[in-house]
Order: C-alpha cells, then sequence, then structure tokens
C-alpha cells in the first residue's frame, strides 16, 4: 500500500479534529436540549398541576364530583397530559381522568403531604400537589402524569438540524484543510526540492574533497618517505662527521707531538752543532799545531824528520776529524733543513688538522640540526597525514550524512507530493588512505 | 815593523834549482803556491786585523802574533785576479803563514795549507815569469796533478817591505 501523501493526511487530521469538534458540539448541544425541554415540561407540568389542584380543591371540599369532572375536563386537551387523579386523604380514588390507555402501574397513587413533588418515572413525570381545604387541612392530593414524548420529539428534531449543521461545518472545515494543507505542502515541497539538490551538491563536493584529499596523502606519504631517507643519510653523515672529528683530533694531537719531537730534534741538533763546532775548533788547532810541529821539524832537518812524519800524520788526522765534521756539518744542515720543512709541514698539518677537526665538528653540528629539523619535519608529515586522514574520515561522514539527506529529502518531497521518483545517491566508499601513517609517526 | 834587509829583484837566479828544499804547499783563490819551508816561521789562525791607513792595498793591517806586531799582506792583491776557488774545497780555516827573510816578517793570507813536501818532481819547473808578473814569482811545476808556482820568499818579502819602507 502506498503511503498517503502529506497533504491528504494534513486534511484527513483537520477533518478529524473538525468532526471530532462537531460531534462534541452536538453531542452538548442535545444534551442542553434535552435538559431545556425537561425543564420545560416540568414547568408546565406543575404550573397546570398547580392550577387544577386550586381549581379542585374547593369542590373535593364540598364533595362536588360534578364540578371536579368539569375542572379535570378543562385540561384534558393537554397535549402532554396522559392522566390526572384526584386522591382523598385516604388514599381513595376521588376521581380520575386519563388519556389514551396507560399500562399497569403507570399511574402514581401516593398521597403527599409536601408541596408539588415531581417523581419521573417510567416514560412520565409524575407531579403531586397536595389538596387544602380552607382550615388548612388536608384534603387529598392531585396526582398528574405528563408524558415525556415532546422532549423525544424536540430531540429527534434538534438531531437532524444538528447532524445537517455538522455536515455542513465538516465540509468547510475539509476545504479549509484542504487549503491550508496546499499552501503549507508547496513551501516544503520547494524546500524538499532545495535541499535535495544542495545534498547532491554536497555529496559532489565531499567526494572532490575526498579525491584531493587522497592526492595530499599521498603526496605527504612520499614527502615521509623522502624524509625517512634524507633522515637515514643525515645519520649516515653524522656517524661519518664523527668518525672524522675523532681521526682529524687524533691526528690534530700526533701531529702536535710530531712538532714536538722535531723541535726536540732541532734542539738536539743545535747541540751537536754547537759540538760539531767545538770539534772542529780543536781539530783545526791540532791542524795547526801539527803544521807547526811538521815545519819545526823540516827544520831541524834530518833529526827531526820522525818528528815531521808524526806531525803529518797527525795533520792528515786532524783534517780527516774536520772533513768528518764539515761532512757532519752538512748532513746537519740538510737534517736542519729537512727538521724546518717537516716543521712548517706538521704547523700546517696541525692548522689543517684544526681546520679539519672544526669543518667535521661543524658539519656534525650541522648534521644534528639537520637530523633535528628532518625529525621535526617527519613529525610534521605524520600529523598531516593523521590530520588529512582524520579530514578524510569527516569527508566521508559529511558525504554519508549528505546522501542521506538527499535521501530524506526526496522522500520529504515525495510526501509532499513532488511526484518525481527519488534519485539515489551514492556513499563515497570506505578504503584506507595512508597504510599506518599515523602508527608510523608513532613508531618513528 | 821590523827593518828587512834590502834585495834587489833583479838578483834572482835565471833557474834556480828546487829538489831538495821542503816546500809549504799553500793555496790562495784557485792558485796554489809553494813557500820554502825554511822561510816560514809559523802557521798561525788568521785573526783580527788592525788596519793601516797608509799602507798599500795589498798590506791588510797589522796583527799580533806572539807579542810582535806582523803585517798582514794579502798575495792576491799583489799578484792580481787568481781566480775563484772551489767551493767548500777549503777543511781548515784561514790561516796566515809567517814568513821571513832577513829581519823582516810577513803574514801571507792563505786560505787552505796543503802541507811540507820533502821531494819534489825531477822535472824542473818552468819560469813563471812574464809581462807583468812580479818577480817573486819564480817557476811554476805540477804536483800530483796540481799546478804549483814557486814564491821567491825574499823576493816577495822585499817587495812588501820596500813598499812599506817607501811607505815609511
Amino acid at each position: 500500500m502506498s503511503p498517503l501523501a502529506l497533504r491528504a493526511k494534513l486534511i484527513l487530521a483537520f477533518a478529524l479534529v473538525i468532526a471530532f469538534v462537531t460531534i462534541c458540539f452536538a453531542g452538548y448541544f442535545l444534551i442542553q436540549q434535552e435538559r431545556m425541554a425537561s425543564a420545560a415540561l416540568v414547568t408546565r407540568a406543575t404550573g397546570i398541576s398547580g392550577v387544577l389542584a386550586h381549581l379542585v380543591a374547593p369542590a373535593v371540599e364540598r364533595d362536588d364530583r360534578l364540578e371536579v369532572s368539569k375542572s379535570l375536563a378543562a385540561v384534558r386537551d393537554h397535549a402532554d397530559l396522559r392522566y390526572v387523579v384526584v386522591l382523598k386523604a385516604t388514599g381513595e380514588v376521588y376521581q380520575r381522568q386519563s388519556v389514551g390507555t396507560l399500562g399497569p402501574g403507570e399511574e402514581l397513587h401516593d398521597n403527599s403531604r409536601e408541596e408539588r413533588v415531581v417523581q419521573a418515572r417510567g416514560g412520565l413525570i409524575h407531579v403531586l400537589v397536595p389538596l387544602f381545604g380552607k382550615d388548612n387541612n388536608h384534603l387529598g392530593t392531585l396526582v398528574a402524569g405528563f408524558s415525556r414524548q415532546s422532549i423525544a420529539d424536540a430531540i429527534r428534531a434538534s438531531q437532524a438540524a444538528v447532524l445537517g449543521g455538522a455536515c455542513v461545518i465538516l465540509l468547510i472545515g475539509v476545504g479549509v484543510a484542504w487549503f491550508l494543507a496546499l499552501n503549507i505542502a508547496r513551501p516544503i515541497r520547494a524546500v524538499a526540492k532545495r535541499l535535495a539538490r544542495l545534498s547532491r551538491d554536497l555529496v559532489d563536493s565531499a567526494r572532490s574533497q575526498e579525491s584531493a584529499g587522497v592526492q595530499q596523502a599521498s603526496g605527504i606519504e612520499q614527502t615521509r618517505r623522502t624524509m625517512e631517507a634524507v633522515l637515514s643519510s643525515a645519520q649516515q653523515i653524522a656517524e661519518d662527521s664523527s668518525a672524522v672529528l675523532g681521526n682529524a683530533e687524533r691526528t690534530v694531537t700526533g701531529n702536535r707531538g710530531v712538532a714536538l719531537r722535531i723541535k726536540d730534534l732541532n734542539s738536539h741538533a743545535e747541540k751537536a752543532t754547537e759540538i760539531l763546532a767545538a770539534i772542529m775548533q780543536v781539530a783545526d788547532r791540532t791542524d795547526l799545531l801539527a803544521l807547526n810541529a811538521a815545519l819545526e821539524g823540516t827544520k831541524a832537518g834530518e833529526a827531526g824528520r820522525g818528528f815531521t812524519l808524526v806531525a803529518a800524520e797527525m795533520r792528515r788526522l786532524a783534517e780527516s776529524v774536520m772533513e768528518s765534521v764539515a761532512g757532519i756539518r752538512r748532513l746537519m744542515n740538510d737534517m736542519r733543513a729537512a727538521s724546518q720543512v717537516a716543521v712548517q709541514a706538521g704547523q700546517e698539518g696541525v692548522a689543517l688538522s684544526e681546520e679539519t677537526t672544526r669543518s667535521a665538528r661543524d658539519i656534525a653540528l650541522e648534521t644534528q640540526q639537520q637530523r633535528r629539523a628532518t625529525e621535526q619535519v617527519g613529525q610534521s608529515m605524520d600529523d598531516m597525514a593523521a590530520t588529512v586522514t582524520d579530514a578524510m574520515a569527516r569527508t566521508r561522514q559529511t558525504a554519508a550524512n549528505a546522501a542521506e539527506l538527499a535521501e530524506a529529502a526526496l522522500q520529504l518531497g515525495t510526501l509532499v507530493g513532488s511526484g518525481r521518483s527519488p534519485q539515489p545517491v551514492q556513499v563515497i566508499e570506505q578504503k584506507p588512505l595512508l597504510a599506518g601513517a599515523a602508527g608510523d609517526g608513532n613508531n618513528r | 815593523m821590523r827593518a828587512a834587509r834590502a834585495v834587489e829583484p833583479d838578483s834572482a837566479p835565471e833557474q834556480a834549482p828546487v829538489s831538495g828544499v821542503p816546500l809549504m804547499l799553500v793555496r790562495v783563490g784557485g792558485r796554489w803556491f809553494a813557500l820554502p819551508a825554511h822561510m816560514v816561521q809559523r802557521v798561525a789562525v788568521k785573526r783580527a786585523v788592525t788596519r793601516v791607513p797608509t799602507a798599500a792595498r795589498h798590506v791588510l793591517g797589522v796583527t799580533s802574533l806572539r807579542g810582535g806586531l806582523v803585517p798582514v799582506v794579502s798575495l792576491e792583491q799583489m799578484i792580481g785576479v787568481v781566480g775563484p776557488a772551489a767551493a767548500d774545497s777549503a777543511t781548515t780555516l784561514p790561516r796566515l803563514v809567517v814568513v821571513r827573510a832577513g829581519e823582516c816578517e810577513i803574514a801571507l793570507v792563505v786560505d787552505e795549507i796543503r802541507g811540507i813536501i820533502e821531494e819534489l818532481p825531477a822535472v824542473p819547473g818552468v819560469k813563471a815569469g812574464g809581462a807583468g808578473r812580479p818577480g817573486f814569482m819564480r817557476e811554476e811545476f805540477d804536483w800530483q796533478g796540481t799546478r804549483v808556482c814557486l814564491l821567491d820568499v825574499a823576493l816577495l818579502v822585499a817587495a812588501a817591505a820596500g813598499w812599506s819602507q817607501e811607505g815609511d
């Protein structure tokens, strides 16, 4: 069964409300009508009974039955009167008169000393009026029964009128409800159409946003891998620079030790040169002495020949010593020059090693800073990936909500009677964007 | 300066025998000279020389040797250019060779002293004289492959002292 349209529902609801109100009003009207008719009947009955009792009481006191009968006959034509009974104080029926046939026990034969007692019994209203004489003695009771048919007739006549009026009101109410439902459903239908269009646009935007998010996530993932490679390289560079730093520091220490050794060697060479100078001087003096000795031996002639030979031999020894010393001096000079070159080279080596140490330290520091910066960039990439993943989830949720909203808008349009077939909106498929992006960030 | 006996340069013999006389070989610059050993008084280390203002160019000055002042004579200045010496050829310090002729002593500045040679080669030397050569350079001979010029100490001292006497 197809669901009812909103307009029909509204019309039906308004009609039901109006019908309920009309029924309640009609019921209340009829009840009030019956009550008023009953009150009017009681008023007429008590009035007629009172007048009749006032007319009958003197005749009963005189025991004039004929007069009583005439008085009763005077009210016989009353439409509602069914019977009149005059009871004596002893309860004996003094005179009676009825209209039509009454059922058994339908008449009431009760005496009453109270004034005007009204009782409803069966389908009649019974009015009991006591009869008093001139001496205010109790003569008896006039009992008159009135039919309630007039009330039923009045109610019956009112029911038709009420029913006709209710139908008229119901028709008017349905017309008003149709008009109101039409005015209410039209803007709702327009809103539903607009809502459906906006929902479709929202879904399209969510799809585009998801596509951009996927590309962004891919870029972030690639950047993160690149940063990991850079971090690995930075760590390798840091280790290498630390090794270079250690080697450079050891080289500096070694070069300083070499420089100290060379300095000591130069000092020793200076001392050796001084000693060589002393040896040279001694040898020179020896040569001089030997020469003079040879000269004196020569002057001595044949006697000094041996002396001359010894002196010549001494001189050759001295010259040999001086030649050796000269050779040693040349070697010392060469060694001093070489040591000077070595000292200079050592100083340059120390300077270069210190420069290398500073460079290696700077490289290590720069690499450490680069590694920290790379780690921060990687952390930022992870945070960004997590943000993108969260944004993608929210986008999917938005797309799903938009699809549901579009579906609701279409259903609303259908309910308000747009007459269009709903266009289904596809919800974006759930798929993982970044494989363990957040997890990798935590594991870093 | 001590008085020196005058010696005539022209009175030197034309061919003086050199064998049998011990000679002291000295080097001045790039040339070798031979001095008769008996004419050499002593050999000393070259020490501080005090210049004499009016002295000739070849007299470098005077120096103190054994308590007396001896003129120091540059044989190189007297002869002229003797040629450059080989680098680092001398193993000893410069010497002063004190020679005596008569009563006159002079100290010759030499770069190296080879020693005293007793036996000379049998081949007689060649007259070393020539145009512009001083007379105290008597003759030259080869000794162990080295060209040596024999000096006449008397003429040498006379040449130095004569100038000195003229200077006085």
